[in-house]
């Protein structure tokens, strides 16, 4: 069983000042400077396929784990750290372009690179990822290679070569199904979804095979990016500090009615 | 050990303090057991060390004294505690039946003299709190350790703790002008607020650093300085890894051509890619210095630390706008606490942090052995690196950064089979090369039972110090003096 | 442009409360022809005849089954330009899949859709929420799905005014099983909390405090410090080591807004500061505060309320007797 991981590194966002969400002429924000941390959601599919493989142990087919990203070359050292931790390839589609919203792309370049391969038997990915905030890739991957797709999954066990049983989260309640394969997998909130830490020794040991490089011609896709359906116009702060008003009056009485009345009431009918 | 009861204890005590202020609720008096030393402990919620007696709450100096008595006349074991932000076991209640005698209600800032730049607090003031309030008025401690939103004055002055602008401002031993503490037998004495006096030895070294093992500090007075950040200047290199012999070379050229920048740090590649991932290639070491203060003065000293070192090839200059963004967003705070409390759980995945320091002459040594000897003696580590942050004329600090994978071993075990094996290696290669094992974390009670190592011959007038101020043996029994088992 | 369907999911309970959300985010005058409504085998056509829309289609699979509800989706909505879906998991995915489906365009998380200049635009949240950016939709047909707590407006229900079809489909999941969500307890999922700090002052305070805050129908948290000093248990613990808290409406009473307490209220939509001190850091990170006692305050908020209270009921009873 050959299971593909497709994740991104991004910008750690809680460790941005609040002053420092300015707004370029590109329409971007300079973030260059922050440190990186795996989406959080791709950071659980990876957790999530490497318990997969420990379940699978004693198996008679091996579950394979492959991982792919999509970007430059800051994502290698996590490539690294996935080659440390057991995954079997570690794969980097180059790309130094603005790709924060363009979810048809990425999965252009993702079943491109499936198709390629031609045996990957599912597909894990997150959700969403923190940036662009698209939360598409997984569908439009699925939709493009004719694959079904499991959305939200939170729990993933190993039942033969060619079936899985997934626990994903819908709107009324968690569901437990057996999916057969291939199929896309797209994470949601999943609990534990930390990635394991690989120790020195397996860095020394496993980490040192190289990454390999694909560019997009090698995948059979022209060099412009094509396919999305909307374009970003405008970019402003989320205003995040809070109005800070002291409401005046003459005794703790009239204070707590002019609160209740101006700014409690009406919220609290809404709740 | 006390020679009275657990009841007892708290009937005594609530009968200084009233009801109110004694707490004996069971989860509080577990979480005041321990500090986050045993961080693993606390992520699973095992507790191994005696679990107090009581837990209380003081208002003044007076309460104090009066605790302290009857703790004396008992021999009852007190921790004095405030922002409980310590990492070396320093508030761990070694002893059945310990007091923990909390100073954190006592949060008035008595007085911001702008003219003396001086400004008094009593111990449970927040130091994230003070430097605020006093930035808004365009002054600042000058002290600002990477625990400021969690610490307090009282445990800050008892550790000798330092600042991320230690190179320019000192450590809190050279910003304390006077203070207020409390000796085991009830006497209040205070230290008044000279520029500087040559009565004798300085007895306000006597207290900070104590780390409660001695005293209990209740007020201090600091030195006041221009807050100018307007005119902060930031230099940066990244060099290769294997040169990080050169990288303190650096560091030590700039301090003794008699430049004071506040900020002088060296990573290795291993901790520069905790912090500056997204750009820096994991193979690189980086050097940082920031220059603070009046502007002339930032201005000579940016542009005297760039003349030094474009005279190392091997330096390749970084945008100072990386490093600005950075380091306006290295703060640590409880939010962090939390997440790494969940990532441990998670992850069984565990970071320490040990700081020493050494003469120009051997830090390179002890930080290439020390990091040599944890990676292969040591199982299950996952990283080891660190920083040099706190530079001086003679020497700079080493500050170990290691995390491992807690691997077959139960949470009570964790400490005897990583921490301490880790910290005995580092410890070993200090004093081996002639370093201190302790820079700025204090000895607390992880480290205490190296400290006759660490003093050689003058461990006894530490010890004298320890038996005229404390013959009872009642203040924060284990730390700074090992207990004898 | 002509209006848009909407595609309402209705395997959760909560269908009235997205369908006016919808509402929400569309121009007034504008009429909806046609709901497509999705749910298992237990729903109520009479309910539905109620919505004010011209055609309730209802696709009824017994669990829900995306690859099965997809196809029939893409039939129903053959020729439309504009399909609008709710908020929440199902709506997103369906979306998106649908959109590829049709050769146009997904979006996902919306919090509103405007034209300009014959061109039309929406604005979601990017950034992990810290930006919020507007995107002009290039190709249509356009399916979007909305971000979910959003506005409401309220539905213009009418009798029986809307044509119900039903298309019944089958399910072919392997091992299904449900479980459902239980309304989860805990401060984590309070919409109102108190969360009172050392500044309470006694643990008679606190206990009072405690009861006010039930009678306002508030949760009830403390911060560290007060929770260190035994004036309510630790299962209380609001902050970083206890609960993080995302209420709509947070009451931070005699609170310092340190912040190990502070993040765990942060996420609040709207703060409430009570504090004696004005300078207190609090009152800064609060979008309102009262300078004062807080337990003065909170007695006086709680007696407001309670007359309110009364004083709709009897209004309510009023209307009644007319």
């Amino acid at each position: 069983m050959k299971l593909l991981a497709c994740f991104k590194v991004v910008p750690d966002m809680e460790a941005i000042n609040s002053t420092d969400w300015e707004v370029t002429d590109s329409l971007s924000v300079d973030l260059s400077y922050v440190r990186l941390v795996w989406n959080c959601f791709d950071e659980s599919s990876l957790e999530m396929l490497l318990k997969l493989s420990d379940l699978s142990e004693g198996f008679p087919a091996l579950v394979n784990l492959w991982a792919l990203t999509v970007g430059q070359k800051n994502a290698d050292s996590y490539l690294k750290t996935l080659y440390a931790l057991g995954y079997e390839r570690a794969v980097r589609v180059e790309e130094d372009r603005d790709l924060r919203f363009c979810p048809e792309w990425m999965a252009e370049v993702i079943s491109a690179f499936v198709k390629k391969e031609n045996t990957v038997d599912g597909i894990v990915m997150g959700s969403v990822s923190s940036d662009g905030n698209n939360g598409m890739t997984p569908y439009l991957t699925a939709e493009k290679l004719g694959w079904p797709c499991i959305s939200q999954v939170i729990g993933m066990e190993p039942v033969d070569d060619t079936h899985v049983k997934v626990v994903s989260q819908q709107d009324h309640g968690n569901v437990t199904q057996v999916v057969k394969l291939p199929c896309v997998f797209a994470v949601g909130n999943a609990p534990c979804s930390y990635l394991r830490v690989p120790t020195l020794k397996d860095r020394m040991k496993k980490g040192k095979k190289p990454i390999e490089y694909l560019d997009i011609s090698q995948l059979g896709l022209k060099k412009e990016i094509s396919g999305e359906g909307f374009v970003l116009t405008g970019l402003e702060p989320v205003r995040q500090e809070r109005d800070g008003v002291i409401i005046e009056g003459e005794t703790a009485a009239e204070k707590a009615r002019i609160l209740y009345q101006d700014y409690l009431r009406e919220r609290l009918d809404a709740l | 050990m006390a020679i009275i009861g657990r009841e007892e204890i708290v009937a005594g005590l609530k009968k200084i303090l009233g009801e109110e202020r004694v707490i004996t609720d069971e989860q509080v008096l577990k979480e005041s057991s321990v500090d986050r030393y045993r961080k693993y402990e606390q992520a699973m919620e095992v507790y191994t060390q005696p679990i107090p007696a009581a837990v209380i709450y003081v208002e003044s100096a007076e309460e104090v004294s009066k605790v302290l008595q009857f703790a004396n006349d008992n021999e009852i074991n007190v921790v004095p505690r405030t922002g409980h932000s310590a990492i070396e076991g320093g508030l761990e209640t070694a002893l059945k039946d310990s007091v923990v005698i909390d100073g954190s209600h006592m949060n008035k800032i008595i007085k911001v003299d702008r003219y003396n730049m001086q400004v008094t607090a009593q111990c449970g003031v927040p130091l994230q709190a003070l430097d605020d309030m006093l930035r808004e008025q365009g002054l600042t401690t000058g002290h600002s350790p990477q625990s400021k939103p969690l610490a307090q004055l009282g445990g800050l002055t008892a550790t000798r703790s330092i600042g991320q602008f230690s190179t320019l401002y000192g450590g809190i031993e050279d910003m304390i002008v006077g203070l207020e503490a409390v000796f085991p037998n009830g006497k209040i004495c205070r230290i008044k607020n000279v520029p500087r006096r040559a009565a004798g030895p300085d007895i306000r070294q006597i207290v900070i650093g104590n780390e409660g093992a001695l005293c209990f500090i209740t007020e201090v007075t600091m030195k006041l300085f221009p807050y100018l950040p307007q005119n902060n200047r930031y230099i940066a290199y990244k060099l290769d890894d294997s040169q990080m012999k050169l990288g303190f070379d650096c560091l030590r050229e700039v301090m003794v051509n008699g430049y004071r920048p506040s900020f002088a740090r060296l990573y290795d590649a291993a901790d520069a890619q905790q912090h500056f991932s997204a750009w820096l290639e994991s193979d690189k070491a980086i050097l940082i210095w920031m220059a603070e203060g009046a502007e002339g003065i930032t201005k000579a000293t940016y542009e005297g630390i760039k003349e030094l070192m474009s005279k190392h090839p091997e330096l390749e200059p970084v945008e100072t706008d990386l490093i600005e963004k950075w380091y306006l967003g290295l703060n640590w705070g409880p939010e962090n606490i939390a997440q790494e409390m969940e990532e441990i759980k998670a992850t069984k995945n565990i970071g320490i942090t040990t700081e020493v320091s050494g003469c120009w002459d051997c830090i390179y040594e002890i930080y290439k052995t020390s990091c040599e000897r944890i990676a292969n003696e040591v199982p299950d580590i996952t990283m080891i690196g660190g920083h040099s942050s706190h530079s001086y004329i003679n020497g700079t600090n080493m500050y170990f950064c290691y995390y491992y994978n807690v691997v077959d071993c139960a949470p009570e075990e964790e400490i005897n089979k990583y921490h301490n094996p880790i910290n005995q290696i580092i410890c070993e290669q200090v004093i081996k090369y002639g370093g201190s094992i302790v820079h700025h974390h204090g000895l607390g009670k992880a480290r205490a039972h190296y400290v006759t190592q660490e003093y050689g011959s003058s461990y006894y007038m530490l010890k004298t110090l320890k038996q005229a101020f404390d013959p009872n043996g009642i203040m924060n029994m284990g730390t700074l003096i090992p207990l004898r088992k | 442009m002509r209006e848009p369907v909407i595609v309402i999911n209705g395997f959760s309970d909560k269908y009235t409360q997205k369908f006016s959300q919808i509402l929400a985010v569309l121009p007034e005058n504008l009429a909806i022809r046609k709901m497509i409504f999705l749910c298992d085998e237990k729903y109520s056509e009479e309910a539905l005849r109620r919505f004010p829309v011209e055609l309730v289609q209802v696709v009824s699979c017994p669990v829900y089954d995306p690859e099965k509800i997809l196809p029939a989706l893409e039939e129903l909505t053959k020729d439309e330009m504009w399909v609008l879906f709710d908020s929440g998991y199902s709506a997103e995915e369906l979306a998106v899949r649908l959109a590829a489906r049709k050769g146009g365009t997904g979006v996902t998380k919306v919090q509103d859709i405007f034209d300009q200049e014959g061109k039309w635009y929406f604005r979601k949240m990017v950034y992990a929420n810290h930006m919020m950016g507007t995107f002009q939709i290039t190709r249509w047909p356009c399916c979007l799905s909305l971000a979910p707590g959003g506005k409401e407006r309220e539905i213009p229900f009418e009798a029986d005014t809307a044509r119900v079809q039903i298309l019944s489909l089958e399910s072919s999941i392997m091992g299904y099983h449900l479980e459902k969500t239980e309304k989860e307890e805990g401060l984590e999922n309070a919409s109102f909390l108190l969360a009172a700090g050392r500044g309470a002052g006694s643990r008679e305070n606190v206990c009072e405090l405690e009861k006010l805050a039930r009678k306002m129908g508030a949760d009830f948290g403390v911060s560290r410090p007060a929770a260190m000093s035994a004036w309510a248990p630790m299962n209380c613990l609001v902050g970083v080591s206890g609960a993080m808290t995302k209420p709509k409406i947070c009451i931070a009473a005699g609170a310092s807004g340190a912040p190990a307490f502070y993040a765990g209220i942060e996420k609040s939509e709207f703060i409430v500061g009570i504090n004696t001190d004005a300078s207190a850091e609090l009152v800064k990170k609060s979008d309102v505060s009262v300078v004062g006692d807080c337990m003065e305050v909170l007695r006086e908020l709680e007696q407001v309320m309670e007359e309110d209270r009364k004083e709709t009921a009897k209004c309510i009873a009023v209307e009644r007797n007319e």
